[in-house]
Protein backbone atom coordinates (compact mmCIF):
# COMPACT_ATOMS: atom_id res chain seq x y z
CA UNK A 1 0.00 0.00 0.00
CA UNK A 2 2.97 2.34 1.00
CA UNK A 3 4.91 1.57 -2.47
CA UNK A 4 1.51 2.22 -4.60
CA UNK A 5 0.60 5.73 -2.36
CA UNK A 6 4.39 6.61 -2.93
CA UNK A 7 5.64 5.64 -6.17
CA UNK A 8 2.75 4.20 -8.50
CA UNK A 9 0.30 6.54 -8.02
CA UNK A 10 2.26 9.95 -8.40
CA UNK A 11 4.52 8.00 -11.59
CA UNK A 12 1.48 7.19 -13.27
CA UNK A 13 -0.27 10.55 -12.53
CA UNK A 14 3.24 12.33 -13.97
CA UNK A 15 3.85 9.90 -16.71
CA UNK A 16 0.26 10.32 -17.76
CA UNK A 17 -0.71 14.06 -17.14
CA UNK A 18 3.28 14.47 -19.42
CA UNK A 19 1.72 12.54 -22.18
CA UNK A 20 -1.70 13.57 -22.52
CA UNK A 21 0.18 17.01 -22.77
CA UNK A 22 3.05 15.84 -25.19
CA UNK A 23 -0.04 14.12 -27.29
CA UNK A 24 -2.04 17.44 -27.22
CA UNK A 25 0.49 19.46 -28.81
CA UNK A 26 1.94 16.95 -31.16
CA UNK A 27 -1.50 15.46 -32.52
CA UNK A 28 -4.42 17.42 -34.09
CA UNK A 29 -7.08 16.34 -32.09
CA UNK A 30 -9.34 18.80 -30.68
CA UNK A 31 -10.22 16.71 -27.97
CA UNK A 32 -6.82 16.33 -26.82
CA UNK A 33 -5.67 19.78 -27.30
CA UNK A 34 -8.83 20.93 -25.31
CA UNK A 35 -7.60 18.01 -22.41
CA UNK A 36 -3.94 19.71 -22.57
CA UNK A 37 -5.43 23.69 -21.97
CA UNK A 38 -7.12 22.25 -19.44
CA UNK A 39 -4.46 20.05 -17.51
CA UNK A 40 -2.23 23.28 -17.89
CA UNK A 41 -4.50 25.59 -16.41
CA UNK A 42 -4.99 23.22 -13.21
CA UNK A 43 -0.93 23.87 -13.54
CA UNK A 44 -1.65 27.29 -13.58
CA UNK A 45 -3.26 26.97 -10.05
CA UNK A 46 -1.19 25.04 -8.27
CA UNK A 47 1.66 26.90 -8.98
CA UNK A 48 -0.73 30.40 -8.20
CA UNK A 49 -0.45 28.62 -4.50
CA UNK A 50 3.25 27.48 -4.35
CA UNK A 51 3.46 31.40 -4.69
CA UNK A 52 1.71 31.89 -1.10
CA UNK A 53 4.33 29.22 0.25
CA UNK A 54 6.97 31.46 -1.29
CA UNK A 55 5.60 34.28 0.61
CA UNK A 56 5.31 32.43 4.29
CA UNK A 57 8.57 31.07 3.25
CA UNK A 58 10.09 34.41 3.35
CA UNK A 59 8.61 35.58 6.36
CA UNK A 60 9.43 32.36 8.38
CA UNK A 61 12.93 33.08 7.14
CA UNK A 62 13.60 36.88 7.94
CA UNK A 63 11.53 36.72 11.30
CA UNK A 64 14.19 34.00 12.75
CA UNK A 65 17.04 36.41 11.31
CA UNK A 66 15.84 39.28 12.95
CA UNK A 67 15.98 38.41 16.19
CA UNK A 68 19.95 37.73 15.17
CA UNK A 69 22.27 40.51 15.06
CA UNK A 70 22.40 42.36 12.46
CA UNK A 71 18.32 41.54 11.52
CA UNK A 72 17.63 45.29 10.79
CA UNK A 73 17.10 44.22 6.99
CA UNK A 74 15.34 41.46 7.54
CA UNK A 75 12.68 43.63 9.55
CA UNK A 76 13.04 46.12 6.51
CA UNK A 77 12.06 43.35 4.00
CA UNK A 78 9.37 42.13 6.05
CA UNK A 79 7.75 45.25 6.71
CA UNK A 80 8.33 45.94 2.53
CA UNK A 81 6.71 42.31 1.61
CA UNK A 82 3.94 43.23 4.07
CA UNK A 83 3.37 46.59 2.72
CA UNK A 84 3.26 45.09 -1.08
CA UNK A 85 0.84 42.85 -0.19
CA UNK A 86 -1.53 45.27 1.07
CA UNK A 87 -1.02 47.28 -1.46
CA UNK A 88 -1.84 44.79 -4.33
CA UNK A 89 -4.97 43.44 -1.81
CA UNK A 90 -6.20 46.79 -1.80
CA UNK A 91 -5.93 47.75 -5.44
CA UNK A 92 -7.87 44.14 -6.01
CA UNK A 93 -10.52 45.33 -3.22
CA UNK A 94 -10.89 48.86 -3.90
CA UNK A 95 -10.08 49.91 -7.64
CA UNK A 96 -9.52 53.90 -6.75
CA UNK A 97 -6.87 52.50 -4.89
CA UNK A 98 -4.63 50.72 -7.63
CA UNK A 99 -2.63 54.05 -7.93
CA UNK A 100 -0.70 53.65 -5.11
CA UNK A 101 0.25 49.70 -5.96
CA UNK A 102 1.69 51.27 -8.99
CA UNK A 103 3.38 53.83 -7.19
CA UNK A 104 5.23 51.60 -5.35
CA UNK A 105 6.44 49.35 -7.71
CA UNK A 106 7.20 52.16 -10.17
CA UNK A 107 8.94 54.52 -8.06
CA UNK A 108 10.49 52.23 -5.02
CA UNK A 109 10.91 48.39 -6.28
CA UNK A 110 11.44 49.22 -10.31
CA UNK A 111 14.53 51.54 -9.36
CA UNK A 112 15.73 49.34 -6.66
CA UNK A 113 15.94 46.66 -8.70
CA UNK A 114 17.61 48.69 -11.76
CA UNK A 115 20.29 49.72 -9.47
CA UNK A 116 21.46 46.00 -8.24
CA UNK A 117 21.03 45.03 -12.51
CA UNK A 118 23.31 48.31 -12.66
CA UNK A 119 25.97 46.74 -10.42
CA UNK A 120 26.21 44.03 -12.55
CA UNK A 121 28.80 45.70 -15.11
CA UNK A 122 30.96 47.15 -12.31
CA UNK A 123 31.46 43.47 -10.65
CA UNK A 124 32.41 41.90 -13.93
CA UNK A 125 34.78 44.60 -14.72
CA UNK A 126 36.61 43.70 -10.82
CA UNK A 127 36.25 40.28 -11.99
CA UNK A 128 37.69 40.48 -15.10
CA UNK A 129 41.11 42.18 -13.08
CA UNK A 130 40.99 39.43 -10.85
CA UNK A 131 41.28 37.19 -13.74
CA UNK A 132 44.19 38.53 -15.23
CA UNK A 133 45.84 38.48 -11.39
CA UNK A 134 45.03 34.84 -10.54
CA UNK A 135 44.94 32.61 -13.45
CA UNK A 136 47.49 33.03 -16.18
CA UNK A 137 46.29 30.55 -19.08
CA UNK A 138 45.68 30.44 -23.22
CA UNK A 139 41.65 30.31 -22.04
CA UNK A 140 41.66 33.85 -20.35
CA UNK A 141 43.86 35.34 -23.10
CA UNK A 142 40.69 34.41 -25.52
CA UNK A 143 38.26 35.81 -22.73
CA UNK A 144 39.80 38.99 -22.35
CA UNK A 145 40.57 39.44 -25.90
CA UNK A 146 37.04 38.48 -27.01
CA UNK A 147 35.72 40.90 -24.80
CA UNK A 148 37.93 43.40 -25.56
CA UNK A 149 37.11 43.11 -29.39
CA UNK A 150 33.20 43.07 -28.53
CA UNK A 151 33.46 46.03 -26.16
CA UNK A 152 35.59 48.52 -28.51
CA UNK A 153 33.75 47.19 -31.89
CA UNK A 154 30.23 49.17 -30.07
CA UNK A 155 32.27 52.09 -29.65
CA UNK A 156 31.89 54.80 -32.34
CA UNK A 157 35.37 54.92 -32.96
CA UNK A 158 36.87 57.39 -36.06
CA UNK A 159 37.43 55.75 -39.78
CA UNK A 160 39.24 53.83 -40.38
CA UNK A 161 40.04 51.93 -37.03
CA UNK A 162 36.59 52.32 -36.13
CA UNK A 163 35.10 50.40 -39.39
CA UNK A 164 37.88 48.17 -39.29
CA UNK A 165 36.83 47.26 -35.36
CA UNK A 166 33.01 47.23 -36.05
CA UNK A 167 33.78 44.68 -38.63
CA UNK A 168 36.05 42.65 -36.67
CA UNK A 169 33.54 42.31 -33.76
CA UNK A 170 30.56 41.45 -36.59
CA UNK A 171 33.05 38.56 -37.36
CA UNK A 172 33.49 37.56 -34.06
CA UNK A 173 30.05 37.59 -32.88
CA UNK A 174 29.03 35.89 -36.12
CA UNK A 175 31.50 33.17 -36.50
CA UNK A 176 33.90 32.02 -33.46
CA UNK A 177 30.96 33.25 -30.73
CA UNK A 178 27.48 32.03 -32.82
CA UNK A 179 29.95 28.46 -33.37
CA UNK A 180 29.99 28.12 -29.33
CA UNK A 181 26.73 29.17 -28.88
CA UNK A 182 24.96 26.85 -31.24
CA UNK A 183 27.54 23.90 -29.62
CA UNK A 184 26.31 24.64 -25.99
CA UNK A 185 22.80 25.38 -27.02
CA UNK A 186 22.92 21.76 -28.60
CA UNK A 187 24.36 20.12 -25.60
CA UNK A 188 21.75 21.71 -23.12
CA UNK A 189 18.99 20.80 -25.84
CA UNK A 190 20.74 17.45 -25.86
CA UNK A 191 20.28 17.62 -21.42
CA UNK A 192 16.56 18.36 -21.50
CA UNK A 193 16.10 16.18 -23.97
CA UNK A 194 17.16 13.27 -22.01
CA UNK A 195 15.55 14.48 -18.90
CA UNK A 196 12.02 15.21 -20.25
CA UNK A 197 12.46 11.45 -21.60
CA UNK A 198 13.47 10.17 -18.31
CA UNK A 199 10.32 11.66 -16.60
CA UNK A 200 7.94 10.26 -19.02
CA UNK A 201 8.90 6.87 -19.30
CA UNK A 202 8.99 7.38 -15.47
CA UNK A 203 12.51 6.75 -14.88
CA UNK A 204 12.92 9.72 -13.49
CA UNK A 205 10.66 10.32 -9.92
CA UNK A 206 11.48 14.03 -9.18
CA UNK A 207 8.13 14.03 -6.48
CA UNK A 208 8.92 10.40 -4.75
CA UNK A 209 11.64 8.13 -3.42
CA UNK B 1 13.98 16.27 -43.17
CA UNK B 2 13.91 18.87 -40.37
CA UNK B 3 11.18 17.71 -39.11
CA UNK B 4 12.05 14.31 -38.70
CA UNK B 5 15.05 15.04 -36.98
CA UNK B 6 13.71 15.89 -33.51
CA UNK B 7 11.83 12.51 -33.55
CA UNK B 8 14.72 10.39 -34.90
CA UNK B 9 16.86 11.92 -31.95
CA UNK B 10 13.74 11.02 -29.75
CA UNK B 11 13.96 7.36 -30.88
CA UNK B 12 17.76 7.01 -30.77
CA UNK B 13 17.84 8.19 -27.47
CA UNK B 14 15.24 6.05 -26.18
CA UNK B 15 17.26 3.27 -27.97
CA UNK B 16 20.39 4.28 -26.24
CA UNK B 17 18.37 3.71 -23.02
CA UNK B 18 17.22 0.46 -23.35
CA UNK B 19 20.56 -0.86 -25.04
CA UNK B 20 22.61 0.69 -21.58
CA UNK B 21 19.72 -0.34 -19.46
CA UNK B 22 20.01 -4.10 -20.91
CA UNK B 23 23.79 -4.33 -20.38
CA UNK B 24 23.46 -3.00 -17.42
CA UNK B 25 21.35 -5.84 -16.19
CA UNK B 26 24.17 -8.13 -18.13
CA UNK B 27 26.71 -6.54 -15.30
CA UNK B 28 28.30 -3.48 -17.09
CA UNK B 29 27.95 -0.11 -16.26
CA UNK B 30 29.16 2.43 -18.63
CA UNK B 31 31.62 4.88 -16.79
CA UNK B 32 31.29 8.47 -16.65
CA UNK B 33 34.00 11.50 -17.43
CA UNK B 34 35.24 13.46 -15.16
CA UNK B 35 33.94 16.77 -14.34
CA UNK B 36 35.81 18.96 -11.76
CA UNK B 37 32.70 21.41 -10.72
CA UNK B 38 30.68 18.16 -8.72
CA UNK B 39 33.95 15.93 -8.29
CA UNK B 40 34.77 18.20 -5.59
CA UNK B 41 31.34 17.98 -4.16
CA UNK B 42 31.88 14.72 -1.86
CA UNK B 43 35.02 16.17 -0.49
CA UNK B 44 33.08 19.82 0.08
CA UNK B 45 30.26 17.62 2.18
CA UNK B 46 33.12 16.49 4.45
CA UNK B 47 34.80 19.42 5.20
CA UNK B 48 31.73 21.57 5.77
CA UNK B 49 31.13 18.33 8.65
CA UNK B 50 34.27 18.66 9.94
CA UNK B 51 33.63 23.11 10.09
CA UNK B 52 29.93 22.58 10.87
CA UNK B 53 29.31 25.59 8.28
CA UNK B 54 26.91 24.42 5.82
CA UNK B 55 27.50 24.39 1.81
CA UNK B 56 25.35 26.80 0.26
CA UNK B 57 23.35 25.65 -2.90
CA UNK B 58 21.94 28.30 -5.42
CA UNK B 59 19.17 27.10 -7.60
CA UNK B 60 19.00 29.39 -10.19
CA UNK B 61 15.75 31.34 -11.34
CA UNK B 62 14.11 28.24 -12.95
CA UNK B 63 10.58 27.74 -12.64
CA UNK B 64 8.57 24.28 -12.90
CA UNK B 65 6.24 25.20 -15.62
CA UNK B 66 8.62 27.24 -18.23
CA UNK B 67 11.20 26.64 -20.51
CA UNK B 68 13.81 26.45 -17.54
CA UNK B 69 11.44 23.52 -16.01
CA UNK B 70 14.27 20.79 -16.50
CA UNK B 71 17.47 22.78 -15.98
CA UNK B 72 15.95 22.85 -12.51
CA UNK B 73 14.93 19.37 -12.23
CA UNK B 74 18.18 18.61 -13.06
CA UNK B 75 19.78 20.74 -10.24
CA UNK B 76 17.02 19.59 -7.80
CA UNK B 77 18.27 15.79 -8.30
CA UNK B 78 22.10 17.03 -7.89
CA UNK B 79 21.03 18.33 -4.45
CA UNK B 80 19.57 14.71 -3.91
CA UNK B 81 22.01 13.00 -4.79
CA UNK B 82 23.86 14.91 -1.76
CA UNK B 83 20.93 15.54 0.75
CA UNK B 84 21.49 11.70 2.30
CA UNK B 85 25.27 12.47 2.78
CA UNK B 86 24.97 15.87 4.24
CA UNK B 87 21.74 14.85 6.47
CA UNK B 88 24.18 11.86 7.69
CA UNK B 89 26.88 14.14 8.54
CA UNK B 90 24.41 16.40 10.35
CA UNK B 91 25.32 20.04 8.06
CA UNK B 92 22.30 20.20 5.92
CA UNK B 93 23.09 22.69 3.14
CA UNK B 94 21.06 25.96 3.01
CA UNK B 95 19.37 26.32 -0.25
CA UNK B 96 18.22 29.74 -2.21
CA UNK B 97 15.30 29.34 -4.54
CA UNK B 98 14.45 31.59 -7.03
CA UNK B 99 11.30 30.45 -7.96
CA UNK B 100 7.84 29.28 -5.53
CA UNK B 101 7.50 26.13 -7.64
CA UNK B 102 11.00 25.05 -6.65
CA UNK B 103 10.25 25.55 -3.45
CA UNK B 104 7.89 22.39 -2.06
CA UNK B 105 10.05 20.41 -4.51
CA UNK B 106 13.69 21.67 -2.43
CA UNK B 107 12.40 20.85 1.01
CA UNK B 108 10.52 17.76 -0.07
CA UNK B 109 14.33 16.91 -1.40
CA UNK B 110 15.74 17.31 2.56
CA UNK B 111 12.40 16.14 4.50
CA UNK B 112 12.69 12.77 2.70
CA UNK B 113 16.09 12.27 3.49
CA UNK B 114 16.04 13.27 7.21
CA UNK B 115 13.09 10.56 6.62
CA UNK B 116 15.28 8.19 5.09
CA UNK B 117 17.49 8.77 8.03
CA UNK B 118 14.41 8.10 10.96
CA UNK B 119 14.67 11.89 12.22
CA UNK B 120 12.28 13.57 10.21
CA UNK B 121 11.73 15.89 13.24
CA UNK B 122 15.51 17.17 12.88
CA UNK B 123 14.16 18.87 9.48
CA UNK B 124 14.73 22.39 9.53
CA UNK B 125 12.00 23.95 7.14
CA UNK B 126 14.50 27.64 6.97
CA UNK B 127 17.23 25.13 5.06
CA UNK B 128 15.13 26.33 2.12
CA UNK B 129 14.90 29.65 1.54
CA UNK B 130 13.04 31.43 -1.30
CA UNK B 131 14.77 34.69 -1.72
CA UNK B 132 12.60 36.32 -4.71
CA UNK B 133 11.17 35.72 -8.29
CA UNK B 134 12.87 39.28 -9.80
CA UNK B 135 16.62 37.52 -11.13
CA UNK B 136 19.14 40.55 -10.34
CA UNK B 137 16.75 40.57 -6.72
CA UNK B 138 17.54 36.87 -6.12
CA UNK B 139 21.02 36.84 -7.13
CA UNK B 140 21.51 40.15 -4.40
CA UNK B 141 19.96 38.00 -1.72
CA UNK B 142 22.18 34.91 -2.44
CA UNK B 143 25.00 37.00 -2.24
CA UNK B 144 23.61 38.80 0.81
CA UNK B 145 23.41 34.83 2.66
CA UNK B 146 27.19 34.60 1.18
CA UNK B 147 28.26 37.65 2.58
CA UNK B 148 26.31 37.13 6.12
CA UNK B 149 25.67 33.16 6.40
CA UNK B 150 28.20 31.12 7.53
CA UNK B 151 28.79 28.57 4.10
CA UNK B 152 31.79 26.43 3.96
CA UNK B 153 31.19 26.42 -0.05
CA UNK B 154 28.99 27.47 -2.36
CA UNK B 155 27.52 25.55 -5.73
CA UNK B 156 25.71 27.41 -8.27
CA UNK B 157 23.40 24.81 -10.58
CA UNK B 158 20.86 25.78 -12.20
CA UNK B 159 18.92 28.65 -14.56
CA UNK B 160 20.52 31.96 -14.28
CA UNK B 161 21.79 34.90 -16.47
CA UNK B 162 24.11 37.43 -15.95
CA UNK B 163 23.00 38.14 -12.67
CA UNK B 164 25.05 35.15 -11.59
CA UNK B 165 28.41 37.45 -11.74
CA UNK B 166 26.68 39.12 -8.04
CA UNK B 167 26.77 35.58 -6.77
CA UNK B 168 30.25 34.15 -7.83
CA UNK B 169 31.53 37.59 -6.92
CA UNK B 170 30.29 37.26 -3.01
CA UNK B 171 31.24 33.77 -2.94
CA UNK B 172 34.73 34.89 -3.93
CA UNK B 173 34.73 37.86 -1.61
CA UNK B 174 34.33 35.25 1.47
CA UNK B 175 37.19 33.53 -0.24
CA UNK B 176 34.97 30.09 -0.39
CA UNK B 177 35.16 27.27 -2.82
CA UNK B 178 32.93 27.46 -5.26
CA UNK B 179 31.36 25.23 -8.15
CA UNK B 180 29.18 26.63 -11.34
CA UNK B 181 27.02 24.70 -13.32
CA UNK B 182 24.46 26.94 -15.35
CA UNK B 183 22.64 26.45 -18.44
CA UNK B 184 22.25 30.46 -19.84
CA UNK B 185 25.15 31.24 -22.08
CA UNK B 186 25.03 35.14 -20.13
CA UNK B 187 26.06 33.03 -16.98
CA UNK B 188 28.39 31.24 -18.42
CA UNK B 189 30.26 34.56 -19.66
CA UNK B 190 29.66 35.86 -16.68
CA UNK B 191 31.05 33.38 -13.84
CA UNK B 192 34.31 32.73 -16.51
CA UNK B 193 36.26 35.38 -14.47
CA UNK B 194 35.47 34.19 -11.34
CA UNK B 195 37.53 31.11 -9.67
CA UNK B 196 35.22 28.58 -9.41
CA UNK B 197 34.86 24.89 -10.77
CA UNK B 198 32.57 25.76 -14.13
CA UNK B 199 30.30 22.91 -16.26
CA UNK B 200 29.53 24.04 -19.00
CA UNK B 201 26.30 24.02 -21.15
CA UNK B 202 25.36 19.92 -20.93
CA UNK B 203 27.62 19.09 -18.07
CA UNK B 204 24.99 20.66 -15.81
CA UNK B 205 23.00 17.19 -16.59
CA UNK B 206 25.67 14.93 -15.67
CA UNK B 207 25.75 16.57 -12.51
CA UNK B 208 23.39 13.55 -11.35
CA UNK B 209 24.82 11.09 -12.29
CA UNK B 210 28.45 12.03 -11.08
CA UNK B 211 26.86 12.56 -7.55
CA UNK B 212 24.02 10.71 -7.00
CA UNK B 213 25.82 7.88 -9.78
CA UNK B 214 22.47 6.08 -10.08
CA UNK B 215 22.45 3.75 -13.37
CA UNK B 216 19.75 5.76 -14.89
CA UNK B 217 21.91 8.61 -14.67
CA UNK B 218 24.20 7.19 -15.86
CA UNK B 219 22.44 5.89 -18.78
CA UNK B 220 20.87 9.29 -20.13
CA UNK B 221 24.67 10.77 -19.77
CA UNK B 222 25.82 7.58 -22.24
CA UNK B 223 22.88 8.60 -24.45
CA UNK B 224 23.78 12.50 -24.30
CA UNK B 225 26.87 11.57 -25.08
CA UNK B 226 26.02 9.47 -27.92
CA UNK B 227 23.81 11.85 -29.50
CA UNK B 228 26.18 14.32 -29.29
CA UNK B 229 28.21 12.39 -31.00
CA UNK B 230 25.67 11.96 -33.94
CA UNK B 231 24.94 15.31 -34.42
CA UNK B 232 28.48 16.37 -34.40
CA UNK B 233 28.07 13.73 -37.29
CA UNK B 234 25.36 15.13 -39.04
CA UNK B 235 26.87 18.94 -39.00
CA UNK B 236 30.42 17.67 -40.56
CA UNK B 237 28.67 15.50 -42.94
CA UNK B 238 26.68 18.82 -43.79
CA UNK B 239 29.36 20.54 -43.71
CA UNK B 240 31.38 18.23 -46.16
CA UNK B 241 28.38 18.33 -48.30
CA UNK B 242 27.68 14.63 -47.83
CA UNK B 243 24.27 15.31 -47.24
Amino acid sequence: MDRLVKRILPTSIAVGMGLLVLLGYLLPIPLLASVRDELIRWAVIIAAFAFILGFFNLLRVHSGRARKPGGMYSVILILTALISLVLTLAALLIPSLRFLGAWWFRYVLSPLQATVAGLIAFVLAVAAFRLLRHRREAGVLVFLIAALVVLLGTLPLPAPAGNWLANLRTWWMNVPAMAGMRGLLIGVGLGVLLIGLRILIGSDRPYSD
Amino acid sequence: MTSILPWLLIIIALVVLLWTAIRARRGHIPSTRPLPAFDGLPAELGHSAESGAPILFTLGSGAVGGDRTLTSIAALETLEGVADAAVAYGTPPIVAVGDPTILPLAEDVFQRAWNRRGTPERYNPASVQFIGIQPTVYAAGVADLLLHERAHAHVLIGSMDEEAALVTHAAEGRGIPQSVAADRLPALGATYPADARLAIGEELYAGPARIAALPRYIRSLRAQDVLRFLIVLLVLMKVLGLW
